[in-house]
């Protein structure tokens, strides 16, 4: 599983991980634009400060050059930075008062559990892409990074059960009961600021 | 359970899962075969479908377009050298580096004053001393009684001495004794 994280160009980024060792800052430079793109897009659904993105995907690239002899190369290169890449991230949100692991879980939930059971319809076809994405990037910025993680990690990312709960140390039951309560957490959301995408509306 | 066949409550637990491709083939096949069946359940399993799709579209980043040559020098560079932590809302401009010291000539003004400084310290505190022991009291001046001392046999001495020359010496008074 984990799909997205599978490369086939695995062995042409272990010959730029090699040659960057040996100290080609072209090398280097190929690895960081290969992988830009998914990484300030990674990050873009934590923050939509272009700024902060663009720094915390540098700090990524530059953690990852540090650390790059340790780079095991039986884990695909973007698996390994895109794991760099989420704790930067999360440490970054820590530091900024929010706190993404820590909170085990929200007892707010408990007040609606109505929105367990709240049906939501598929954004509507009229609505450009960017205008789903604006709705669904406000909607996450609202809940608490737990669950905002998880949704990521499984939603944009399509990431395994299995890699999610390797990533956050935690064990696949409480990815299962994590990412249910995000849901029911984002159709409330969701439906408070568009009750237009209620199911019956 | 029985084999092959489920009821709603062992189906819906399973919903996300199977969504979301994690179901085995023996755990899906009858999930499947109970969504066919189960209007209620296949409409949730329909909301979960229809929640999905908000997330099917993600906002396009615009890359700057020097990033990664960016990036890859700062890391030739030394690698620890960040990019200036930026505001959440402003661009804070980077902060004058502290003014270096111009050429050796300022450097050596720079030690010799502090030498000087030194070497007054060291003058002063040798002064203090000195005037400090200067100044002390003698153990002769600490004394309780302020006269000199002498022995008992002196001061009997020095009685007969006052009393020799008081009877020697002629004594202008009148007398009422007549040679």
């Amino acid at each position: 599983m984990g799909l997205p994280l599978m490369e086939p160009r695995s062995a042409e980024d272990s010959s730029l991980v090699q040659e960057t060792l040996a100290g080609s800052q072209a090398s280097f430079q190929l690895l960081v634009e290969r992988y830009q793109d998914r990484l300030f897009a990674l990050v873009r659904h934590y923050t939509k400060d272009p700024a902060l993105i663009e720094d915390i995907v540098q700090e990524t690239f530059l953690k990852a050059f540090r650390r790059l002899e340790s780079f095991q190369h039986e884990s695909s290169f973007y698996t390994w930075i895109y794991r760099i890449a989420v704790n930067t991230v999360l440490d970054v949100m820590k530091r900024r008062g929010r706190s993404p692991v820590t909170a085990v879980e929200d007892p707010e939930l408990a007040t609606g559990p109505a929105a367990v059971d709240a049906r939501v319809m598929a954004p509507d076809a009229r609505l450009q892409r960017e205008e789903i994405a604006r709705i669904t990037h406000a909607v996450l910025s609202e809940l608490p990074e737990i669950f905002r993680t998880v949704l990521v990690m499984r939603e944009f990312e399509e990431m395994a059960y299995q890699d999610i709960a390797d990533m956050l140390g935690i064990s696949i039951g409480t990815v299962e009961s994590r990412l249910f309560r995000a849901r029911a957490r984002f159709k409330e959301k969701l439906l408070q600021r568009h009750p237009e995408f209620g199911e019956g509306a | 359970m029985t084999m092959g066949h489920i009821d709603c409550s062992d189906a819906r637990p399973l919903v996300p899962s199977y969504l979301d491709g994690e179901l085995s083939e023996a755990q899906a096949g009858p999930l499947r075969r109970h969504l066919l069946d189960c209007q209620a359940c296949r409409a949730g399993a329909q909301s979960g479908k229809n929640l999905k799709r908000w997330f099917a579209a993600t906002e396009p980043v615009a890359v700057p377009r020097d990033f990664a040559a960016r990036v890859a020098r700062l890391a030739f560079e030394g690698g620890t050298v960040a990019a200036p932590v930026l505001s959440d809302f402003e661009l804070v401009p980077a902060a004058p580096p502290p003014r270096p010291i111009r050429g050796a000539d300022e450097a050596k003004i720079l030690k010799f004053v502090l030498r000087l400084t030194v070497a007054a310290a060291l003058v002063a505190l040798l002064a203090s001393v000195a005037i400090q022991s200067l100044r002390r009291p003698n153990t002769a001046e600490l004394r309780a009684d302020d006269r000199p001392t002498m022995s008992l046999d002196q001061a009997v001495e020095r009685l007969k001495q006052i009393n020799e020359q008081a009877a020697t010496t002629p004594v202008s008074a009148p007398t009422d004794r007549k040679p």
